[in-house]
């Protein structure tokens, strides 16, 4: 009994594989030759599509994240190499820059240079008084230069001081704007002879001027050259203001400085003739 | 060793006190750097080893500023006692101190200068500028925290013990009990 039940079971297997197949073999001998797909493979290929359009929604993505992150990544060495490039470029032409005004300096100083009684010395600022109450500087020129107490120096604009001390390779300058400077000069316009003196900051008081004397506000402040310091002509500044009291022989004439002592950079020393610069070094700076 | 080590300190700041600082603008102001040494040396170093660096910083300073000599040296010994002699009367070490500390001995210094430029040089006459002075003032009540703060940790680098100590004693002693 339980042999006939296997056997039937196996029969009726045997027809829905059969069945099945026919069906299978049916479906493929009416799709060849056709160019639409029939219902099953359309519901087929919407699925599959479907799963197909997910997973390349999904590796684009992750591509296009890839790619980006790569890209950026090149981006940024790119983005460092540029700035660092551009970094120099703008290095290069600060230093460009600065050339070319150190040599319109320079240029401004030989031609200074020129006008001025043989020898001169160029010397550099190297240090400057901190103090409140004093306006002196340090430059790079010394007494194994020729430098000596008393020189003069002069910018391209006009008076700057005078050698105050010599070390080998360095010297002090007292500026003419410090109240311990002195400098005998002249009204240029009407040869009136005065003192002009530093006030403490960045200006002058013209001193011993008589009342009657015709100086007004503008008029051209220019060394006298007595005392054989200073050579006479050379600019000291301007008169910015003038004030007669009712008391004293003398007029208050304050002189705004023809240079910038907070722009100092480049000075000239006027050495004197007999000087050690003009014995052993003129050859080398002139 | 420690005083050669503050006098070698002391050059750096006079050179960059007078070379990259004078660089500044005006109106931004140069915040006297040496200054604060200064006092810091003369209330932190012992009576002839404070006594003989500040005079020997003054010659140098001397050296570069001003057209008088030896003002400076003078200057400098005079703070030294004064600031001495204050020590012995009031906690002048504490860090509340410092600022109020070192803006008067700014104005004392300068007093002094101007006491003697003028004496030196009657004819000339000095002005006192009282802007320069307040901004300097202002720049000094801002540097000198941070500067004493530096200065007591180059202090510690020199002298281990005395740094140790200030670091390793106890915090929550009575001071009051000693």
């Amino acid at each position: 009994m339980r042999k006939k039940n296997k056997k039937s079971k196996q029969i009726q297997l045997f027809f829905l594989f059969g069945s099945i197949l026919t069906f299978i073999l049916i479906l493929i001998a009416s799709t060849v030759g056709r160019q639409e797909l029939n219902g099953p493979q359309r519901l087929a290929l919407d699925l599959i599509g479907k799963g197909q359009y997910v997973f390349t929604r999904l590796t684009t993505g992750v591509a296009n994240v890839w790619g980006d992150y790569i890209a950026l990544v090149h981006i940024r060495d790119e983005n460092k190499r540029l700035s660092e490039e551009l970094d120099k470029f703008k290095e290069t032409n600060i230093k460009y820059r600065e050339a070319v005004a150190t040599n319109v300096r320079l240029s401004k100083l030989l031609q200074v240079k020129d006008s001025l009684p043989p020898p001169t010395l160029t010397a550099q600022i190297v240090g400057r008084d901190p103090s409140l109450w004093f306006r002196t500087i340090i430059i790079d020129r010394g007494s194994s230069e020729g430098v000596e107490k008393g020189m003069p120096v002069v910018t391209v604009e006009g008076v700057v001081g005078q050698i105050l001390d010599t070390s080998p390779n360095y010297s002090k300058v007292l500026l003419a704007n410090d109240p311990n400077s002195a400098i005998d000069v002249l009204v240029q316009k009407n040869r009136v002879q005065g003192i002009v003196k530093g006030n403490g900051s960045n200006g002058f008081n013209l001193l011993y001027v008589l009342k009657n004397a015709g100086v007004e506000k503008g008029d051209a402040i220019v060394t006298s050259g007595l005392g054989d310091i200073f050579p006479k002509g050379l600019p000291v500044g301007k008169v910015s203001e003038v004030t007669k009291s009712k008391r004293g022989m003398f007029q208050q004439i304050d002189v705004e400085p023809s240079v910038d002592f907070s722009q100092l950079e480049y000075l000239i020393i006027i050495m004197h003739e007999n000087s050690l610069a003009d014995q052993d070094f003129g050859k080398q700076y002139h | 060793m420690p005083v050669i080590s503050y006098f070698f300190l002391g050059i750096f700041l006079l050179i960059l006190q007078t070379s990259l600082i004078t660089i500044l603008p005006e109106r931004v102001g140069r915040p006297d750097v040496f200054f604060v040494l200064i006092v810091f040396v003369a209330i932190r170093l012992k009576f002839v080893h404070g006594a003989v660096l500040l005079l020997v910083l003054g010659l140098i300073m001397d050296i570069f500023s001003g057209i008088f000599l030896g003002i400076y040296p003078i200057t400098y010994l005079l703070l030294f006692f004064l600031l001495h002699g204050i020590a012995r009367r009031l906690a002048i070490h504490e860090s509340a101190h410092r600022i109020p500390l070192v803006v008067t001995s700014y104005l004392f210094v300068n007093s002094l200068l101007y006491t003697f430029a003028s004496y030196l040089a009657p004819e000339n006459e000095l002005i006192w500028n009282w802007k320069e002075i307040l901004m300097q003032i202002l720049l000094l009540a801002i540097i000198t925290l941070p500067l004493f703060t530096l200065f007591e940790t180059f202090d510690a680098i020199l002298t281990p013990k005395k740094g140790a100590q200030f670091f390793l004693r106890p915090k929550n002693k009575n001071t009051f009990r000693d």
